[in-house]
């Protein structure tokens, strides 16, 4: 009945539209730009080959990867949110680099607040949790900085109002950084440090265009989303919950 | 009623009956009229289920079960039917983000797709993600302004292809974005983009003059139109000779209907583009007389509820 339907209404659709071949009744075609009388009825062959892959899909997105007791919250100058992204990139990082890339330490690890898209909720962190909170594909870049384009990314950093940071210590004053450390030494301008961060930020995003002098350049090719996923994944197996923490690492300076 | 004359005048007062009791295929066969349709999606963006029921907008709209039903239901009322997507179809949901295109690709060839052009976010896992999921697709990629010769994908899109329906000949050939700031350099490694205009020119003479094309079709991942000064489907509509249609895609424009372009030769030219996520069919239908002769043409873009 339902195909019955759709094809004389297409049959119908068709002797109208035929009438714009000769500029008569034109208007009517757009009239009949039906607020859509048809309807469909599903094609079964295609259905089939999709249900496999959606089952997948499904199956995937709400497995459970660990739990966390409280929600936690994104803001500036620090969060527990931003901390704690921050702070599994540099963690994952150092996993990634100590296996592909033993000569190498990451120092920062930066994620931009604006990059995480929702809260981490209470109870069940799932994997479809990380796309909602992740939704770009960004991916994960090493960038190697002398100490000075460090500290002009820090200031920028601290313009903003603080960002989500894992190996740095700062203040911000005026909307400038004071007393930045990393790895609780002062930044010192002649020395060099390893940056990780998100692509997005690496290709000057949010006005980071300072990190385009870098010295040398990673493309990780891992999606920062696959990586929070790891993260939580381990987290879940070990039998851990998520914990972060504010620390004062970004801190307003009076 | 000065139109409803001329209507029938032109349609011929004998056919009139016909058209009237058994449908405008018939009146048209009786006429040695040839009927092609176009059917195109663009931007699908790896939709292939309906938007979700709680989407903010399209909520359970669109989707490729759907589209694959009501292609099917296109070929068995008519003989000569081509399927083309004008590009972006990747990325947009975790079917792209778990399986990389396969699914699109595979689906598309069920459908019976002809061709494809190359969208920007095709190029999302970068060449290497497009070329490891061409052995997925059972049709061609067209484009004929990017040059990949020092690349991967050297030798497996194609610059055009001609299409033969009942002795009638489509040529068609497509035109993509230029990919520098829109596409990270590391996916789109040495490829070349190269001037639309003047290559849109090269292969609308070469499919015309050499390969005698009857219709002249254009898969366009430009984007319809824009206020600032960059090269757009119109743009190339109004600068062409002997292109009859553009597809188009990139700026997700929803039209009604296909726009109307006087083009360099005093021709019009249809530009067409249906949003985005297979929300609609664009459906163009061209009635060729018998000598091969562009006749006339129709055009309806159908939602996919």
């Amino acid at each position: 009945m339902r195909q019955f339907r759709f094809s004389y209404l297409l049959l119908l659709l068709l002797a109208f539209s035929s009438c714009t071949t000769y500029k008569v009744e034109k208007s009517q075609t757009a009239n009949i730009h039906l607020d859509s009388l048809v309807s469909i009825t599903p094609s079964q062959k295609v259905e089939g080959m999709i249900q496999p892959y959606r089952d997948k899909i499904n199956a995937d997105m709400t497995e459970v990867l660990c739990h966390s007791d409280v929600a936690l919250y994104g803001g500036h100058p620090e969060s527990p949110l931003t901390n704690l992204f921050a702070d599994l990139t540099l963690e994952e990082s150092n996993r990634f680099c100590a296996d592909k890339y033993p000569k190498i330490k990451m120092d920062v690890a930066m994620i931009n607040r604006g990059g995480l898209r929702t809260p981490l909720p209470k109870g069940e962190i799932k994997t479809v949790t990380m796309f909602e909170m992740m939704p770009f594909e960004n991916e994960v870049v090493f960038v190697k900085l002398k100490g000075d384009v460090m500290l002009d990314f820090i200031n920028h950093m601290a313009m903003r109002g603080g960002e989500g940071v894992s190996g740095l210590r700062f203040g911000i004053k005026d909307g400038k950084a004071i007393k930045p450390e990393i790895g609780g030494k002062p930044v010192d301008p002649d020395q060099t440090y390893w940056l990780a961060t998100s692509d997005y930020i690496a290709n000057g995003g949010d006005g980071s265009e300072t990190l385009s002098k870098s010295i040398e350049r990673i493309d990780t090719g891992i999606k920062a989303r696959d990586m929070f996923i790891q993260y939580f994944k381990r987290l879940g197996k070990e039998g851990k919950k998520v914990t972060a923490i504010t620390d004062g690492r970004i801190y307003d300076a009076k | 009623m000065q139109n409803r004359r001329t209507f029938i005048k032109n349609l011929g007062a004998g056919s009139l009956g016909v058209f009237v009791l058994s449908g405008p295929m018939q009146a048209f066969s009786k006429n040695d009229l040839i009927q092609l349709t176009i059917l195109h999606t663009n931007d699908f963006h790896s939709h292939i289920d309906p938007f979700p029921k709680d989407a903010a907008r399209n909520a359970g709209e669109g989707g490729m079960a759907k589209r694959a039903s009501m292609i099917e239901q296109i070929r068995k009322e008519q003989k000569n039917v081509l399927v083309f997507d004008a590009g972006d179809i990747f990325q947009g949901t975790p079917y792209f983000n778990y399986f990389k295109g396969e699914l699109e690709f595979k689906l598309m060839t069920e459908m019976g797709y002809d061709a494809a052009t190359i969208g920007n976010h095709d190029l999302d896992n970068g060449l290497e993600g497009l070329d490891a999921q061409l052995k997925n697709a059972g049709f061609p990629f067209i484009n004929s302004n990017y040059d990949f010769s020092e690349t991967i994908l050297a030798g497996k899109i194609i610059p055009y292809k001609v299409f033969k329906k009942q002795g009638i000949k489509i040529g068609v050939y497509g035109l993509g974005i230029e990919l520098n700031g829109l596409v990270s350099k590391q996916n789109y490694g040495k490829t070349k983009y190269l001037d639309p205009l003047e290559h849109a020119l090269k292969m609308e003479k070469f499919l015309k003059e050499e390969k005698k094309a009857e219709l002249v079709v254009c898969l366009s991942h430009l984007g319809y139109a824009y206020k600032e000064k960059k090269v757009s489907d119109l743009n190339i509509a109004a600068e062409t000779y002997h292109t009859d249609l553009i597809i188009g895609g990139h700026t997700h424009t929803f039209l009604k209907k296909p726009d109307s372009v006087t083009n360099k030769s005093g021709q019009t030219v249809l530009v067409n583009q249906v949003g985005f996520g297979g929300l609609i069919l664009g459906r163009i239908d061209y009635f060729f007389e018998k000598e091969g002769r562009k006749h006339s043409k129709t055009d309806d873009n159908i939602p996919i509820k």
